[in-house]
């Protein structure tokens, strides 16, 4: 006779040749997720789990090396406890070698009680973190704030060392940071590199503080005034705070009162179109009072409809991951994009608004440069595009000699250089190359 | 409160009715014919109603792991229960798992389009007069891989598929098709790499002298018996294929590379007679240029296969296909709305018929979704169904299937995600979306 048979798991992730599966366990402490590997195959047999691992969550991901979104820890949570037989060893870790074979990737299956099918980019989409910082192959995330006792908060994080899951845990922080504070990302930091004991790292995890901690910590730490050239600064509201429009300071200048201000220059001139893109020694002069150093990500220029140049990243596509948008069409309330794979060998794809993140926008200051821009490289216009550019957007409707370029129609003015208005006023300074850069004060 | 009699209990037993269990037992109570999973190979298409669990299947895995006989499947269901969704969600899910396979869709609606454009694949939209040809003749890289009487014997078969369409027959007599025979030889050995159909047509108006010697026969006498394939090609050439099937590809696909293609035949579905034609020479061309090579799975569709499986020479053109097409890894899906109106199509009993129903009973994999109460008893008699699984066809609900995979049954519960509908729905035109 045949065993009863076993009980559906409560998530369930597709990996090449073998598959997770995370169950919750019993335990008078934090709760145990266990998470087994299996061999794919038709067999109907019981089969032997290949690999075996029970840990709290943040633990679980250190040993596993990748992400169990919020929505996927909650599902295990959901499901009936399951009797372990042993409490969980003390940190270990999934085989270096097997962590990236057995890694999820944004394509794979997931499968979950109540949310049906679901890829694990999705999941990771619909799950992101509060904020995110990255630097190279450095990254951190504030994944959650949790109010704790008296004056306190809890911040989840998780740290990436050389593109490798190091760090996930749980740290008390003040109440007064917020996940915009950059102090709080310096919290996360210090702890995930010097605030844990040794002894509850594996091997690999001190391998890799000690190899690249250092590194990571000066290039967080906050720059002593005058902010030395290359220092990333945010220009501030008239509320006092930082804005999300992001500069890099390129010299200091003392005036004869002694006031400091800056030479800076725009970030965001780094994406197409941008009337200083091809002019890396412009820069704007700004007071000292108006900028402050930043941790946060480089003013991108993503508008809600992107356009010819704009850089995105799929959620899941099997064969895309990173392109460049090329094309644009309206289809029923939803944007879709023609996209150029980074790997040129590969074919374009069009893909729905929601089917991707983007990662920078583009910058054209009207419509007439960016047709022409587009005819240059061999981008004719199709019929149902949308061109969009700072100051306007125009369709693209059938005409009797094929696709013609409709009407433009105006939007919201916005500064010239900065992609969005600020309180302060400023102007450009021609590059020190002698070029001049004919930009029209907003 | 008042004494119950017991009586009434006494009377019933506590039982389950017949062929009602716990799903859980059910695979205990009916060993080898419910599985209790089919295991995790495959893309997930939904959740296994009676294993319980996940549904996954790939219809190459299927084959490998030695599940099914062949590598061919058919879907079928009446309107508006999913199919076409259900075909499009594992080719969808399917293509992260086999990158490397390479997929042909034969897409009388042009409902194929946008998940086609999703996933990089080209997209060939044929049309009458139009300028995106196929030559049904042409064997792409096979030409340098396949034996030179491999390569003859597929041309004639495309050939004499052809001819017979567009005569209305169901087969050509052995006088015919021994000319195309030596036709389409003599235009290769003439040096002619991809022959087409307006090659054969010139041959056919002014036949050589050598074509006669080798047909054994006069060349007045042949002069006689080429006239209706004459007719036929010249038909085709000037008017059935014309700017689709006329002249040389013009489509530079890397076969190698290139994974995968939709051939939308949307434009010609007005014209019944080309659509077949166009149907049999896109299979064919496509079945030649993936000829001989193993190194890459290959998985053609043909959607609407109804228009095609109600001509017997499609019908028997795809079965040769299917039973060629596995020594070079290709699978087939065949996807129709109910088999009882493919059944009213034809004379029941007819050669063409059977020829249909025989393509659909060797099928190993077999997927009905709700099927009417009239078209219950046939696919009862025919495709081996119990009596349970056929009754229950009935009260399928939209995106409910019964998986036939070889030995094994399945009730699937298909589940198609939210973001899966921009590229699985087929009512744009209705809903406006």
């Amino acid at each position: 006779m045949s065993s009863t048979p076993k009980p559906s798991p409560p998530v369930f992730i597709h990996v090449d040749g073998a598959y997770w599966e995370l169950h919750h366990a019993r335990s008078a402490a934090s709760p145990i997720v266990v998470a087994e590997l299996y061999p794919t195959g038709t067999r109907t047999e019981p089969v032997e789990a290949t690999y075996r691992v029970a840990a709290p969550r943040w633990r679980l991901e250190e040993s596993l090396g990748f992400v169990i979104p919020e929505s996927m820890y909650q599902a295990v949570l959901a499901a009936p406890a399951q009797t372990i037989d042993a409490a969980p060893a003390a940190a270990n870790d999934f085989p270096s070698a097997d962590r990236d074979r057995w890694r999820p990737t944004r394509t794979s299956p997931v499968l979950m009680p109540g949310a049906g099918f679901a890829t694990y980019g999705r999941i990771l989409h619909d799950n992101a973190p509060l904020r995110t910082w990255e630097d190279g192959s450095h990254r951190i995330e504030i994944v959650s704030l949790t109010a704790g006792p008296a004056a306190a908060q809890a911040v989840s994080y998780r740290l990436w060392l050389d593109s490798d899951l190091t760090a996930a845990d749980n740290v008390p922080v003040s109440q007064e940071l917020d996940a915009e504070d950059d102090e709080l990302v310096r919290q996360v930091a210090a702890h995930a590199i010097t605030g844990r004991a040794p002894s509850t790292l594996t091997a690999r995890q001190q391998s890799a503080v000690a190899a690249h901690g250092k590194d990571l910590l000066r290039s967080i730490a906050l720059p002593a005034s005058p902010y030395p050239q290359g220092t990333r600064v945010a220009l501030v509201g008239k509320d006092g705070r930082p804005t999300d429009i992001t500069v890099t300071v390129t010299d200091t200048i003392t005036d004869a009162n002694g006031a400091t201000w800056y030479a800076v220059h725009p970030e965001i001139s780094r994406i197409p179109g941008h009337p200083l893109r091809e002019h890396p020694d412009a820069f704007l002069i700004l007071s000292a009072d108006d900028l402050v150093p930043t941790l946060q990500a480089p003013s991108s220029g993503i508008e809600p409809i992107l356009s010819y140049g704009s850089r995105v990243r799929t959620i899941d596509h099997h064969t895309v991951t990173t392109g460049t948008v090329v094309r644009t069409f309206a289809r029923a309330d939803v944007p879709w994009y023609e996209i150029q794979a980074d790997d040129l060998a590969e074919s374009t794809v069009r893909l729905s608004a929601q089917d991707i993140e983007p990662i920078s926008g583009s910058f054209w200051p009207s419509i007439d440069d960016l047709v022409a821009t587009r005819t240059e490289a061999g981008i004719h216009l199709q019929e149902g595009e949308v061109l969009v550019s700072l100051s306007g957007f125009a369709t693209v409707d059938a005409g009797p000699q094929g696709p013609v370029l409709g009407p433009e129609r105006e939007l919201p003015p916005r500064d010239p250089v900065l992609g969005q208005v600020w309180s302060h006023s400023h102007r450009v300074e021609p590059s020190s190359a002698g070029t001049e850069v004919e930009i029209e004060p907003l | 409160m008042g004494r119950r009699s017991t009586a009434g209990f006494a009377r019933h037993r506590l039982t389950l009715p017949r062929d009602l269990a716990t799903t859980a037992h059910l695979c205990v109570l009916y060993p080898g014919r419910i599985g209790a999973r089919l295991g995790v190979a495959g893309a997930f298409l939904g959740g296994n109603r009676l294993g319980g669990g996940g549904f996954f299947f790939d219809l190459h895995e299927a084959y490998r792991e030695g599940l099914v006989q062949g590598p061919n499947m058919v879907l079928c269901g009446a309107g508006a229960y999913g199919k076409s969704a259900i075909a499009k969600t594992l080719v969808y899910r399917s293509t992260a798992l086999t990158p490397t396979r390479f997929t042909a869709v034969l897409d009388p609606k042009g409902e194929w389009a946008r998940l086609g454009e999703a996933l990089g694949w080209a997209v060939l939209r044929l049309r009458h007069g139009g300028d995106v040809r196929v030559n049904p003749f042409d064997l792409g890289p096979a030409r340098a891989a396949a034996a030179d009487e491999d390569l003859l014997a597929h041309r004639v078969g495309v050939a004499a598929a052809l001819v017979a369409i567009a005569t209305n027959r169901t087969n050509l007599p052995a006088g015919e098709r021994r000319i195309l025979h030596e036709s389409l030889r003599l235009l290769t050995a003439a040096g002619t790499p991809d022959p087409t159909l307006p090659d054969l047509r010139r041959l056919l108006a002014e036949p050589p002298a050598s074509l006669a010697d080798d047909l054994n026969t006069t060349p007045d006498e042949l002069a006689d018996r080429r006239r209706p394939l004459l007719d036929a090609v010249a038909l085709l050439v000037e008017d059935d294929l014309r700017g689709i099937c006329d002249t040389a590809t013009s489509v530079d696909l890397d076969w190698a590379r290139a994974p995968g293609l939709i051939v939308d035949l949307s434009a010609l579905l007005s014209r019944r007679r080309t659509l077949r034609l166009v149907l049999a020479a896109a299979a064919g061309w496509l079945q030649g240029a993936m000829y001989g090579s193993r190194d890459r799975h290959k998985l053609t569709i043909v959607d609407e296969a109804w228009m095609a499986l109600e001509d017997l020479a499609i019908t028997r053109f795809l079965q040769d296909q299917w039973r060629l097409g596995r020594q070079w890894g290709a699978a087939n899906i065949l996807i129709t709305h109910a088999l009882s109106d493919l059944r009213s199509q034809v004379d029941d009993g007819s050669a063409a018929a059977k020829i249909a129903e025989g393509l659909l009973t060797t099928t190993s994999v077999r997927v009905f979704l709700h099927q009417n109460p009239e078209q219950i008893r046939g696919l009862l008699a025919d495709l081996g169904l119990t009596s349970t699984e056929a009754t229950l066809l009935r009260s399928l609900q939209p995106f409910q299937a019964l998986w036939k995979v070889g030995t094994q049954s399945a009730i699937v519960d298909h589940v198609v995600a939210p973001w899966e509908w921009d590229l699985c729905d087929t009512d744009h035109a209705m809903t406006g979306s």
